[in-house]
């Protein structure tokens, strides 16, 4: 069993750290229970209003269709594939038959999830099965 | 090239059922116990394929000449796939109750458990940075869209996204710290990060320091350390039990296997450094952990908050192995099996309750339980018996070794520390306990339906018993002793 080490170089920062945590954790609990004493406790419909800069608050009016969102990652699920291809086009003697073979593998895969994006509707617009 | 084919087959077959059953899923002819099937199907194939692969103790890497080291073969990976797809039978057999009283599980549910079990296969044997982070992810993001399948529910939808918003955040920790280490060493290969360790000096290795700590900041989240606990009780309570019972036990033990291939082959020299870390993080979650079990009145939520406790005592065995010890790694190994197997138990029941009641399952529900249905009153008490750590239970057993690690290691504090929690989660277990047993109930009932579920659960505590005492009684039949002599030949083979 050691003792506490006070002589370590860093021993002043550990107080520090703590003092500072402990002044944050009493300034919070002071600051609150200060605003529980003092603070009126009046509900009038014009200050529980959500401030919006002057202009009344409304509903957003155009709201964006989740269709979107769904077509950006098709999108991007083949527009990678198609990045994936150009190196693998340009060593294509070098990587030989195994390459070959690991590129249908590859487009196999992504082609089965184009199959069930397609079977889902997802290519549809607002036909989400 | 066709054996090493060979080699990779139990992943494909678990890849291939995968999108064999995303192709299913719009077909609306198959019914929920058809995807079920199906998906068992190819995890028992994919699980009996695996099994002889158990006798191998060489390493092979496979297709060297293209992947080079990434993709390793050995005794300790082949372990833990065998872990995973026996989980993940188990989750989808106990549940199929459950699977038919809700209306939200379709055939997609079912592939999306194949994918995670596919990810953390390939999480266990990857044996370089990169490809253990898209493996993770792999696993991570079926877990989390799992973890948010009852879209129309409020609970299950926070639950999703905390866990992917947290989740995320700290992927981008372990790949910060892969750029942090391919900085210093100039490669991401474990052997190549192992052989640099041992060749650099103080001020080189530094990065690499930095690096691992981002790494293990990762795997703390996902098992859920007390720095990183926030979303646990959460998430647990909010996801669909059987998809609670996969995270809580398959999910965790692939983050140990990582966990384990990092700090016993890659980080081995310099583990020390992260010794107090993880002996102040173990002793929060072992105290923060037992708060949280303490205070809940929801069973989920309760269980949720003890698997913040079993995550610490798994800790006290990762920094026994920073400190030396042997025993260390086997006896996470045990622990990873009896709590995956007293967690299933636990999870399962609950689930069968679930499945046939809209209760919320707190602990005044189970007052005179005992007298509804004895046999599952019964097997539950096996279960928080086994959890709580109670001798002739497989869980006495996975706290003996992993205490005998720590004292072994000099670390006699952090050893009496968990013998304390282990007396505090005597209260929140034995408290469910008293309730099934010490009270009258209000509603009897005198059926006791048998079905797959029960026979299944009823085998699990069959299982718990004969760990805890089952060693050497009848020949032949491996017990507690074989299966840690399996774990230490497994930890062998990686070093």
């Amino acid at each position: 069993m050691e003792h506490v080490n006070t002589m370590n170089p860093y021993f002043g920062v550990f107080v520090l750290f703590v003092l500072t945590f402990g002044a944050f954790y009493a300034t919070t609990v002071i600051a609150r229970l200060a605003s529980r004493a003092l603070a009126a406790k009046d509900t009038e419909k014009l200050k529980l209003t959500v401030y919006e800069c002057g202009p009344e608050v409304t509903k957003q009016p155009n709201r964006i269709s989740s269709q979107f969102y769904l077509f950006a990652l098709l999108f991007l699920l083949f527009d990678v594939e198609i990045v994936f291809m150009f190196p693998w086009a340009i060593d294509f003697k070098l990587l030989g038959w195994f390459g070959f073979a690991e590129m249908l593998l590859f487009i196999l895969l992504l082609a089965i999830g184009f199959v069930y994006a397609w079977k889902k509707g997802a290519l549809e617009w607002h036909s989400i099965k | 090239m066709l054996e090493q084919l060979l080699l990779i087959l139990p992943m494909a077959i678990t890849v291939i059922g995968a999108f064999f059953l995303m192709l299913l899923s719009w077909n609306k002819r198959f019914t929920l116990k058809d995807y079920n099937l199906v998906a068992v199907f190819f995890l028992m194939l994919s699980f009996i394929v695996e099994f002889p692969q158990l006798s191998n103790t060489e390493i092979i890497y496979i297709f060297p000449e293209v992947f080079g080291t990434m993709y390793i073969i050995d005794n300790f990976s082949t372990l833990f796939d065998l872990m995973f797809t026996a989980g993940a039978i188990l989750t989808l057999l106990i549940n199929t109750d459950y699977f038919k009283s809700r209306n939200y599980f379709n055939g997609e549910y079912f592939a999306l458990v194949l994918f995670s079990v596919f990810g953390m296969m390939t999480l266990a044997h990857s044996n370089e940075l990169v490809t253990a982070f898209i493996a993770l992810e792999i696993a991570s993001l079926s877990v989390y869209a799992l973890a948010g399948y009852h879209k129309n529910n409020r609970l299950s939808t926070e639950a999703m996204l905390k866990y992917m918003i947290l989740g995320s955040m700290t992927g981008a920790f372990f790949i910060l710290g892969t750029a942090l280490i391919y900085g210093a060493v100039g490669s991401t290969t474990l052997g190549d990060i192992a052989l640099f360790i041992k060749s650099a000096s103080d001020s080189e290795s530094l990065l690499v320091i930095t690096g691992g700590t981002f790494i293990l900041v990762t795997i703390l989240f996902k098992i859920g350390a007390v720095p990183f606990h926030s979303w646990v009780v959460d998430v647990y309570h909010g996801a669909p039990f059987p998809v609670t019972m996969f995270m809580a036990s398959t999910f965790k033990i692939a983050l140990f296997a990582i966990a384990l291939r990092l700090y016993l082959v890659d980080f081995a020299p310099i583990n020390v450094i992260w010794s107090e870390l993880l002996q102040v993080i173990t002793v929060l979650t072992l105290i923060g952990g037992s708060w949280l079990a303490i205070s809940q009145d929801n069973l989920k939520r309760m269980l949720a908050g003890s698997s913040i406790v079993h995550s610490g005592y798994m800790l006290i065995a990762i920094s026994s192995i920073g400190l030396g010890s042997q025993e260390a790694a086997p006896a996470i190994m045990f622990y990873l099996m009896s709590y995956f197997l007293s967690s299933v138990g636990a999870f399962g029941i609950l689930s069968f309750i679930a499945s046939r009641s809209n209760k919320a399952l707190t602990f005044k529900d189970f007052k005179g339980f005992s007298q509804r249905r004895p046999y599952l009153a019964a097997m539950m008490a096996i279960f928080m018996l086994s959890l709580s750590g109670f001798p002739s239970t497989i869980g006495f057993l996975g706290k003996f070794y992993i205490f005998t690690s720590a004292i072994e290691s000099g670390q006699i504090l952090l050893a009496g520390l968990g013998i304390l929690t282990a007396f505090i989660s005597v209260y929140y277990y034995f408290k469910l306990i008293a309730m099934m047993y010490f009270y009258p109930t209000d509603e009897p009932q005198k059926k006791f339906p048998m079905d797959l579920s029960g026979v299944l659960i009823g085998l699990m505590a069959v299982l718990v018993i004969w760990g805890g005492i089952g060693t050497g009684l009848i020949p032949f039949i491996p017990g507690a002793d074989g299966f840690i002599d399996i774990a230490k030949q497994a930890v062998l083979s990686l070093q």
